[in-house]
C-alpha cells in the first residue's frame, strides 16, 4: 500500500523505528497535494513552513526522545479553524485575506502535528456540496465529475484521497458525516461540548462541532483522545476528564442494544442505501447487538428548529463581519450605511446572504416567537425523543445520507432538495448527541455511510460499534479516480 | 404568509446587505417554499413546552479577575489597512 | 393648569474590576490607544466570552446596597445592532432576566424604586474629527451595571439627591469609580410631565449625553418647561431621543422612537445559565461595608449629633471615617463636627479640595482638637493655627512654637494676668459687687487681649470669678 493510505499507527511506528523520517513522510504528501490537487479541489492554502516542522520531529526521534502516538502525523484543517500566521478564510471573499492572530484550542492541542494544509469547504460551513466556496469547487475524489458533500468537502476529499492523515471538520448539521459518507472516510461528530469550539469561526453556536474525519475508526478515537477535553477558553465545553477513546474499540457489539428508528427509513431515501444499512444491521445482530425498533416521532419536524436556530444564529454570527477591523473592505461609501452594506454585500456568497436574511427574518420582533422561539421548543421535543429512545438503546443506526454522491451543479438549484439532504444528519446537531458515519460498501462504485448515534458523552460505544462495522466490512481499497 | 419582496427589502436593511431586484426576486422563490413549510409546523401543540437554547445549560463557569496580556499593535492592525495611528479609521 | 413631573433614569456604571467582562484584557483608564485589545474583546472570528467572577459579585453588591432581589438564575441574551464602536455588532447584555430586581434607594423620606440591574459590556471609543470616525477598543469589553430607576422622581432637586445617594452607595460598595468626566458613570434620563389628575401628559422623552449632574439637573429643567409650553399651546412632545447640547445648555432631538432598532434580543448561546449560590450572596453580603444610610443611623444613635451635623459628616465616605478617627482620640463628638464643619469643611469647600487633598497629617488636627479640649488654647486661636495648618502642613505645635503663640495652660500665668487686668479695671470690680455681671465679659475680653488670644476664655471666666468672689 502506498506511504500516503497508511493508517496513524503503522506510520508513528515507522517513524519510531526511524524506518522513515517525518521529513520524507511531509514531503511525500506535500508532492501528492502538488499532483493531484489541481484536479481534485481539496485545498485553499498548503502550508509550506510543515516541512521544517517535520525536521524538528526528526530531530526528536533521531536524539531518541519519546514520540506520541500522534506526534509528527500530517494533518489538514477545514478552513474555518482559526490558525496563526496561516490564513483562515471560511472560504469566503470575506476573509480572503485574513490571518488570525492566535490559533484555535484544537489547534493548540495539535501542536506536535504537522499542518500541510487548510482545506476547503461551503462558505463558512453553509451548504452540503462544497460547491459555495468563493475560491474553487472541490471534487469526490471516487468520481471527479461528483460532489464531496459538505461543509467539510475538502476535508474530506484530502483525507479519502491520501493528502493527509486526518482532518479536522465542523459540524453544524452534518457537516462532517455527509462528506465523510460521500467519501468513503470515517467523520465524527461528538458530543456538543466535548470538543472546544473555541477559534471555530461560528456558524450556529448551538449546534457547532468541531471533530475528526479519518479513514479508520482507530485513527478516528486517537484524534479524538488530543482534541476533546475542557477548556477554560469554550464556557459550553464540558470537563469530564480525559479518556482514552481506542481502549474500548475491541469490546464487540454483543450485548449492545441497538435501535432503529423507523422515521430515519422514509420514502425519500435511495432503496439501495436502505438495504445496505439493513444488511449492516443484520450483521451487527449476528455478532451479538440486540435490534430493536425504535419511534423519534419529532424527526421530521428537526428542519424547521435546524433552520430556525442556525439561520438566526448565523445571522447574529456574521453580523460582525463589516471590513472595519478585518475582512472585505471596499473603501468606497459616504455613510456608516454603505460602508455596511457594501462590504457584506460583495464580501459574503450568495448562499450566506440568503442564511443570512432567513434568519434574520426568524428574529425581527414580529416573528420572533412564531420562528425562532418555536424552533427553540421544538427542539425541546426533539431532545426529549432521544432522551427517552437512549433509556432503551444503546445506540441508533441510520442512513449517513439519503442518496449517492450527486452531479456536480446537480442539487444546487433546489434548495428544498439540498436543504433534506441534511435531513438525516441535522437532529444530531438539535440535540447535541454525538453521531459517526463510516462506510458500509459501495453502490455504483460509489462509498455508502451508515451513521451511528449514541447517547451523550457516549462516544465510546459509538467508535466500538463503528469498529466493527469496519471489521465486518473489511479494508477499502483506495482505487479512486486519482 | 409568505416572503414578498417587500419584507425581504426590510430584512435587508437591517442584515446590512444590499440585493438585486433578481436577487430578491431568486431568493423570494428560493424562501418561499421553506417559509410555507415552517407555517406547516402549526399542528405542534407548543403550549406547554419550554425552549431550548442551549443544549447543556448546566453552570456557567466563570473566569478569576486577572489580567493577561492583550495583542500588540502589529497584530491588532495585521488585517486593515483602515488605520491611522492608533487608530481604526473609517470616513465620515 | 398644574404638571407633575415623572422622571425615570438609566444609570450605567462601569465596574471597578481589573480584567473586562469577557476576556483577560486590562480595563485600565487612559492607556495608549487600541491597547487593552485581545481577539475576544476585538470581537475577531472564532472567540467566545467567558465570564468574569468578579462582575457577578460587584453586581450582587450593587444589589444588595440597593435593595433589590437577586435572582439566583438569569442568563446573558444578545443585542443586536450595527455601530462601529461594538465590535461583534451584538452587545452581551440580560434582557429577559437581569440578576438584580425589585429594589428601592431612599432619599429623605421617599422611596425610589429599582426596577433592574444587570450586567452587559461596554462598547469601543469613537472620536469624531472632520473627516472621520477614529475608533479605539480599550474600553470594548469593560464591564458595566446597568441600573433602571422606576419613574419615581418627580424634580430636577430630587434626581440631583437621587444621583449623589447612588453615587455615594456605589463608592461605599466600592464597585465603581463613579467619574462621570472619565465615562465611568454615565446617565440617561426619561421625562414627561402629567397633571395631578393624571389626565393630561406629555410623551416621554429620553436625553442623553449628560456629562455631569449639573447638565442632568439642567436638562431636566430645560426639559419641563418645554413641556409645559408644548402642552399650553395644545400640542405635545414627541416620543423620541434628545441630545443634551452643553454649550447651548438645550436639548436636541436626535431620532424618534418610532425608528427605534429592532434588536432582535437573541439568548446568547455562548455561555451558559448563571447561577448563584445562596451562600455566594450571604458571603458578599457579609463583606459589605456600611451603607450611607446605615451609617447615618448609627451616627444619630452612637454620636448624638444633631441632624445637620449627621448629614455633613456622612456625606461622603471619606468624611465619615476622617470624623470617627478623630472621635477615637478626641472623645467629644459634638466638639469635633462642630470643629470640621465649622473650619475644615468650609476650607474644603472654599478652596474645592477633598479630603484626600489636605496637606497636614491626620494625627495632627487630632492635636490641635486636644489642645482646645485640654483647654490649651482657646477656640478662635485653633481656628487660626488650623488655617496655617492648612496651608502649610505644619503641626500645630511647631506652628506655636514659631508664631511665639504661649500655651497658656500653667494656671498660675493667667492668675497673674488677671491679677494684672484687675488692677487696671478697679472700677469693674466695684461694678460686679454691684451685681452687674455683665462686666465679666469684659473682664475676659482683656485677659485675652493681654494674651494675644491664648489663655483658655473658659478658664480665664473661671480664675475671674473665682478671684472676684474671694474680694
Amino acid at each position: 500500500m502506498e506511504l500516503y493510505y497508511k493508517n496513524i499507527y503503522e506510520i508513528h511506528n515507522m517513524l519510531r523505528r526511524k524506518e522513515l523520517s517525518c521529513e520524507e513522510l511531509t514531503c511525500t504528501i506535500l508532492n501528492r497535494i502538488n499532483n493531484i490537487d489541481e484536479k481534485l479541489g481539496a485545498y485553499l492554502t498548503i502550508v509550506k513552513e510543515s516541512l521544517s516542522e517535520a525536521k524538528a520531529v526528526d530531530r526528536k526521534i533521531g536524539n531518541g526522545d519519546y514520540i506520541e502516538p500522534l506526534e509528527g502525523i500530517p494533518y489538514s484543517l477545514k478552513d474555518n479553524i482559526s490558525t496563526r500566521k496561516i490564513k483562515t478564510t471560511c472560504g469566503s471573499k470575506m476573509l480572503e485575506n485574513y490571518i488570525s492572530p492566535y490559533d484555535a484550542t484544537v489547534v493548540e492541542r495539535l501542536k506536535k502535528n504537522i499542518l500541510v494544509g487548510k482545506t476547503n469547504l461551503d462558505e463558512f460551513g453553509m451548504g452540503s456540496s462544497t460547491e459555495n466556496s468563493a475560491y474553487k469547487i472541490t471534487k469526490n475524489p471516487w468520481d471527479l465529475t461528483k460532489v464531496p458533500g459538505g461543509s467539510s468537502g475538502g476535508s474530506a476529499a484530502a483525507v479519502a484521497s491520501g493528502l493527509c492523515f486526518f482532518s479536522l471538520g465542523s459540524d453544524t448539521g452534518g457537516s462532517i458525516r455527509q462528506p465523510a459518507a460521500f467519501c468513503g472516510v470515517v467523520g465524527l461528530k461528538p458530543t456538543y461540548g466535548l470538543v472546544s469550539r473555541f477559534g471555530l469561526v461560528a456558524y450556529g453556536s448551538s449546534l457547532d462541532t468541531i471533530g475528526p474525519i479519518t479513514r479508520n475508526v482507530y485513527d478516528c478515537a486517537l484524534v479524538l483522545n488530543h482534541i476533546s477535553g475542557y477548556d477554560t477558553k469554550d464556557s459550553t465545553s464540558v470537563n469530564r476528564g480525559k479518556k482514552d477513546y481506542t481502549k474500548g474499540l475491541k469490546n464487540g457489539v454483543c450485548g449492545l442494544k441497538i435501535g432503529i428508528p423507523k422515521e430515519y427509513f422514509h420514502d425519500g431515501i435511495d432503496n439501495r442505501i436502505k438495504e445496505k444499512i439493513i444488511e449492516v444491521v443484520k450483521e451487527l445482530e449476528k455478532k451479538g447487538a440486540i435490534i430493536i425498533d425504535v419511534n423519534l416521532p419529532h424527526t421530521k419536524y428537526g428542519f424547521f428548529t435546524y433552520y430556525n436556530i442556525a439561520t438566526a444564529e448565523c445571522s447574529l454570527n456574521l453580523s460582525r463581519f463589516d471590513g472595519i477591523r478585518y475582512g472585505y473592505c471596499k473603501n468606497e461609501y459616504d455613510n456608516l450605511n454603505e460602508l455596511y452594506s457594501h462590504n457584506r454585500t460583495l464580501g459574503f456568497g450568495k448562499q450566506v446572504k440568503k442564511n443570512i436574511i432567513l434568519g434574520t427574518n426568524s428574529l425581527i420582533k414580529t416573528n420572533y416567537e412564531k420562528y425562532y422561539e418555536k424552533g427553540a421548543k421544538v427542539r425541546t421535543l426533539i431532545i426529549k425523543d432521544f432522551k427517552e429512545v437512549f433509556k432503551k438503546v444503546d445506540l441508533l443506526i441510520t442512513p449517513t445520507t439519503p442518496t449517492l454522491p450527486f452531479g456536480i451543479g446537480e442539487k444546487i438549484k433546489d434548495p428544498i432538495k439540498m436543504y433534506k439532504s441534511d435531513i438525516l444528519t441535522i437532529n444530531a446537531n438539535i440535540s447535541g448527541i454525538p453521531a459517526l458515519s463510516i462506510p458500509c460498501g459501495f453502490i455504483e462504485n460509489m462509498p455508502v455511510g451508515v451513521q451511528i448515534m449514541g447517547g451523550y458523552f457516549n462516544e465510546e460505544e459509538v467508535l466500538t460499534c463503528a469498529y466493527e462495522v469496519e471489521r465486518m466490512r473489511g479494508e477499502i481499497t483506495w482505487n479512486t479516480s486519482l | 404568509m409568505s416572503i414578498d419582496k417587500n419584507t425581504i427589502k426590510e430584512i435587508c436593511k437591517i442584515a446590512k446587505i444590499h440585493l438585486t431586484n433578481e436577487e430578491i426576486e431568486e431568493i423570494e422563490k428560493d424562501l418561499n417554499p421553506i417559509v410555507e413549510y415552517m407555517d406547516s409546523m402549526d399542528e405542534l401543540d407548543l403550549e406547554n413546552v419550554e425552549p431550548t437554547y442551549r443544549v447543556f445549560d448546566s453552570i456557567n463557569p466563570f473566569r478569576e479577575d486577572e489580567v493577561k496580556e492583550s495583542l500588540n499593535h502589529e497584530d491588532v492592525f495585521a488585517n486593515t489597512e483602515n488605520r491611522e495611528g492608533n487608530y481604526f479609521k473609517i470616513k465620515g | 393648569m398644574e404638571y407633575i413631573t415623572v422622571v425615570g433614569l438609566e444609570i450605567h456604571a462601569e465596574l471597578k474590576t481589573k480584567s473586562k467582562i469577557f476576556c483577560s484584557c486590562s480595563t485600565g483608564f487612559g492607556e495608549e490607544e487600541n491597547s487593552q485589545c485581545c481577539p475576544i474583546c476585538l470581537g475577531l472570528p472564532g472567540t467566545l466570552p467567558s465570564l468574569n467572577k468578579k462582575v457577578i459579585e460587584y453586581a450582587i453588591r450593587a444589589g444588595i446596597g440597593l435593595n433589590c432581589e437577586i435572582a439566583r438564575k438569569s442568563f446573558m441574551d444578545r443585542k443586536n445592532y450595527f455601530y462601529p464602536d461594538l465590535n461583534k455588532a451584538y452587545q452581551i447584555s440580560q434582557y429577559d432576566k437581569p440578576l438584580c430586581e425589585n429594589g428601592h434607594i431612599q432619599i429623605n423620606d421617599k422611596r425610589i424604586g429599582i426596577k433592574r440591574i444587570h450586567i452587559e459590556e461596554d462598547a469601543g471609543k469613537t472620536i469624531y474629527t472632520n473627516e472621520a470616525r477614529l475608533l479605539n477598543y480599550n474600553r470594548s469589553g469593560v464591564p458595566l451595571i446597568e441600573i433602571v430607576t422606576e419613574p419615581d422622581l418627580s424634580s430636577s432637586i430630587e434626581t440631583s439627591e437621587c444621583l449623589e445617594e447612588l453615587k455615594e452607595i456605589l463608592i461605599y460598595l466600592d464597585i465603581c469609580d463613579c467619574k462621570m468626566e472619565e465615562g465611568s458613570l454615565r446617565c440617561d434620563v426619561n421625562i414627561n410631565i402629567e397633571s395631578k389628575d393624571k389626565t393630561i401628559r406629555s410623551n416621554i422623552v429620553e436625553i442623553k449625553n449628560l456629562n455631569s449632574f449639573k447638565a442632568v439637573k439642567k436638562a431636566i429643567e430645560y426639559e419641563e418647561s418645554r413641556h409645559r409650553f408644548l402642552l399650553r399651546e395644545n400640542k405635545n412632545t414627541i416620543r423620541e431621543t434628545r441630545r443634551w447640547d452643553e454649550n447651548k445648555k438645550i436639548t436636541v432631538a436626535m431620532r424618534k422612537k418610532e425608528e427605534a432598532q429592532d434588536y432582535r434580543y437573541f439568548p446568547e448561546p455562548d455561555l451558559l445559565k448563571i447561577f448563584v449560590e445562596e451562600s455566594f450572596i450571604e458571603e458578599i453580603r457579609k463583606g459589605l461595608p456600611e451603607l450611607p444610610n446605615e451609617k447615618r443611623n448609627r451616627f444619630i444613635l452612637q454620636y448624638e449629633l444633631p441632624e445637620y451635623h449627621i448629614n455633613i459628616m456622612t456625606k461622603s465616605k471619606e468624611m465619615s471615617n476622617y470624623f470617627e478617627e478623630v472621635v477615637r482620640t478626641v472623645k467629644n463628638p459634638k466638639m469635633v463636627s462642630n470643629f470640621i464643619i465649622s473650619v475644615l469643611y468650609k476650607r474644603l469647600k472654599d478652596d474645592r479640595m477633598d479630603i484626600e487633598d489636605l496637606k497636614y497629617k491626620i494625627d495632627d488636627f487630632v492635636k490641635l482638637l486636644e489642645l482646645v479640649v485640654n483647654g490649651y488654647i482657646s477656640n478662635n486661636m485653633a481656628k487660626k493655627l488650623y488655617n496655617i495648618m492648612h496651608e502649610t502642613g505644619e503641626n500645630p505645635e511647631i506652628i506655636m512654637k514659631e508664631k511665639g503663640i504661649i500655651q497658656l495652660s500653667n494656671e498660675k500665668d493667667i492668675v497673674k494676668i488677671v491679677k494684672e487686668v484687675l488692677e487696671e479695671n478697679l472700677k469693674s470690680i466695684k461694678d460686679y459687687k454691684n451685681g452687674k455681671k455683665k462686666v465679666i465679659g469684659f473682664l475676659v475680653g482683656a485677659v485675652m487681649k493681654k494674651t494675644k488670644g491664648s489663655a483658655n476664655p473658659q478658664t480665664v471666666n473661671e480664675i475671674i470669678l473665682d478671684i472676684l468672689r474671694k474680694k
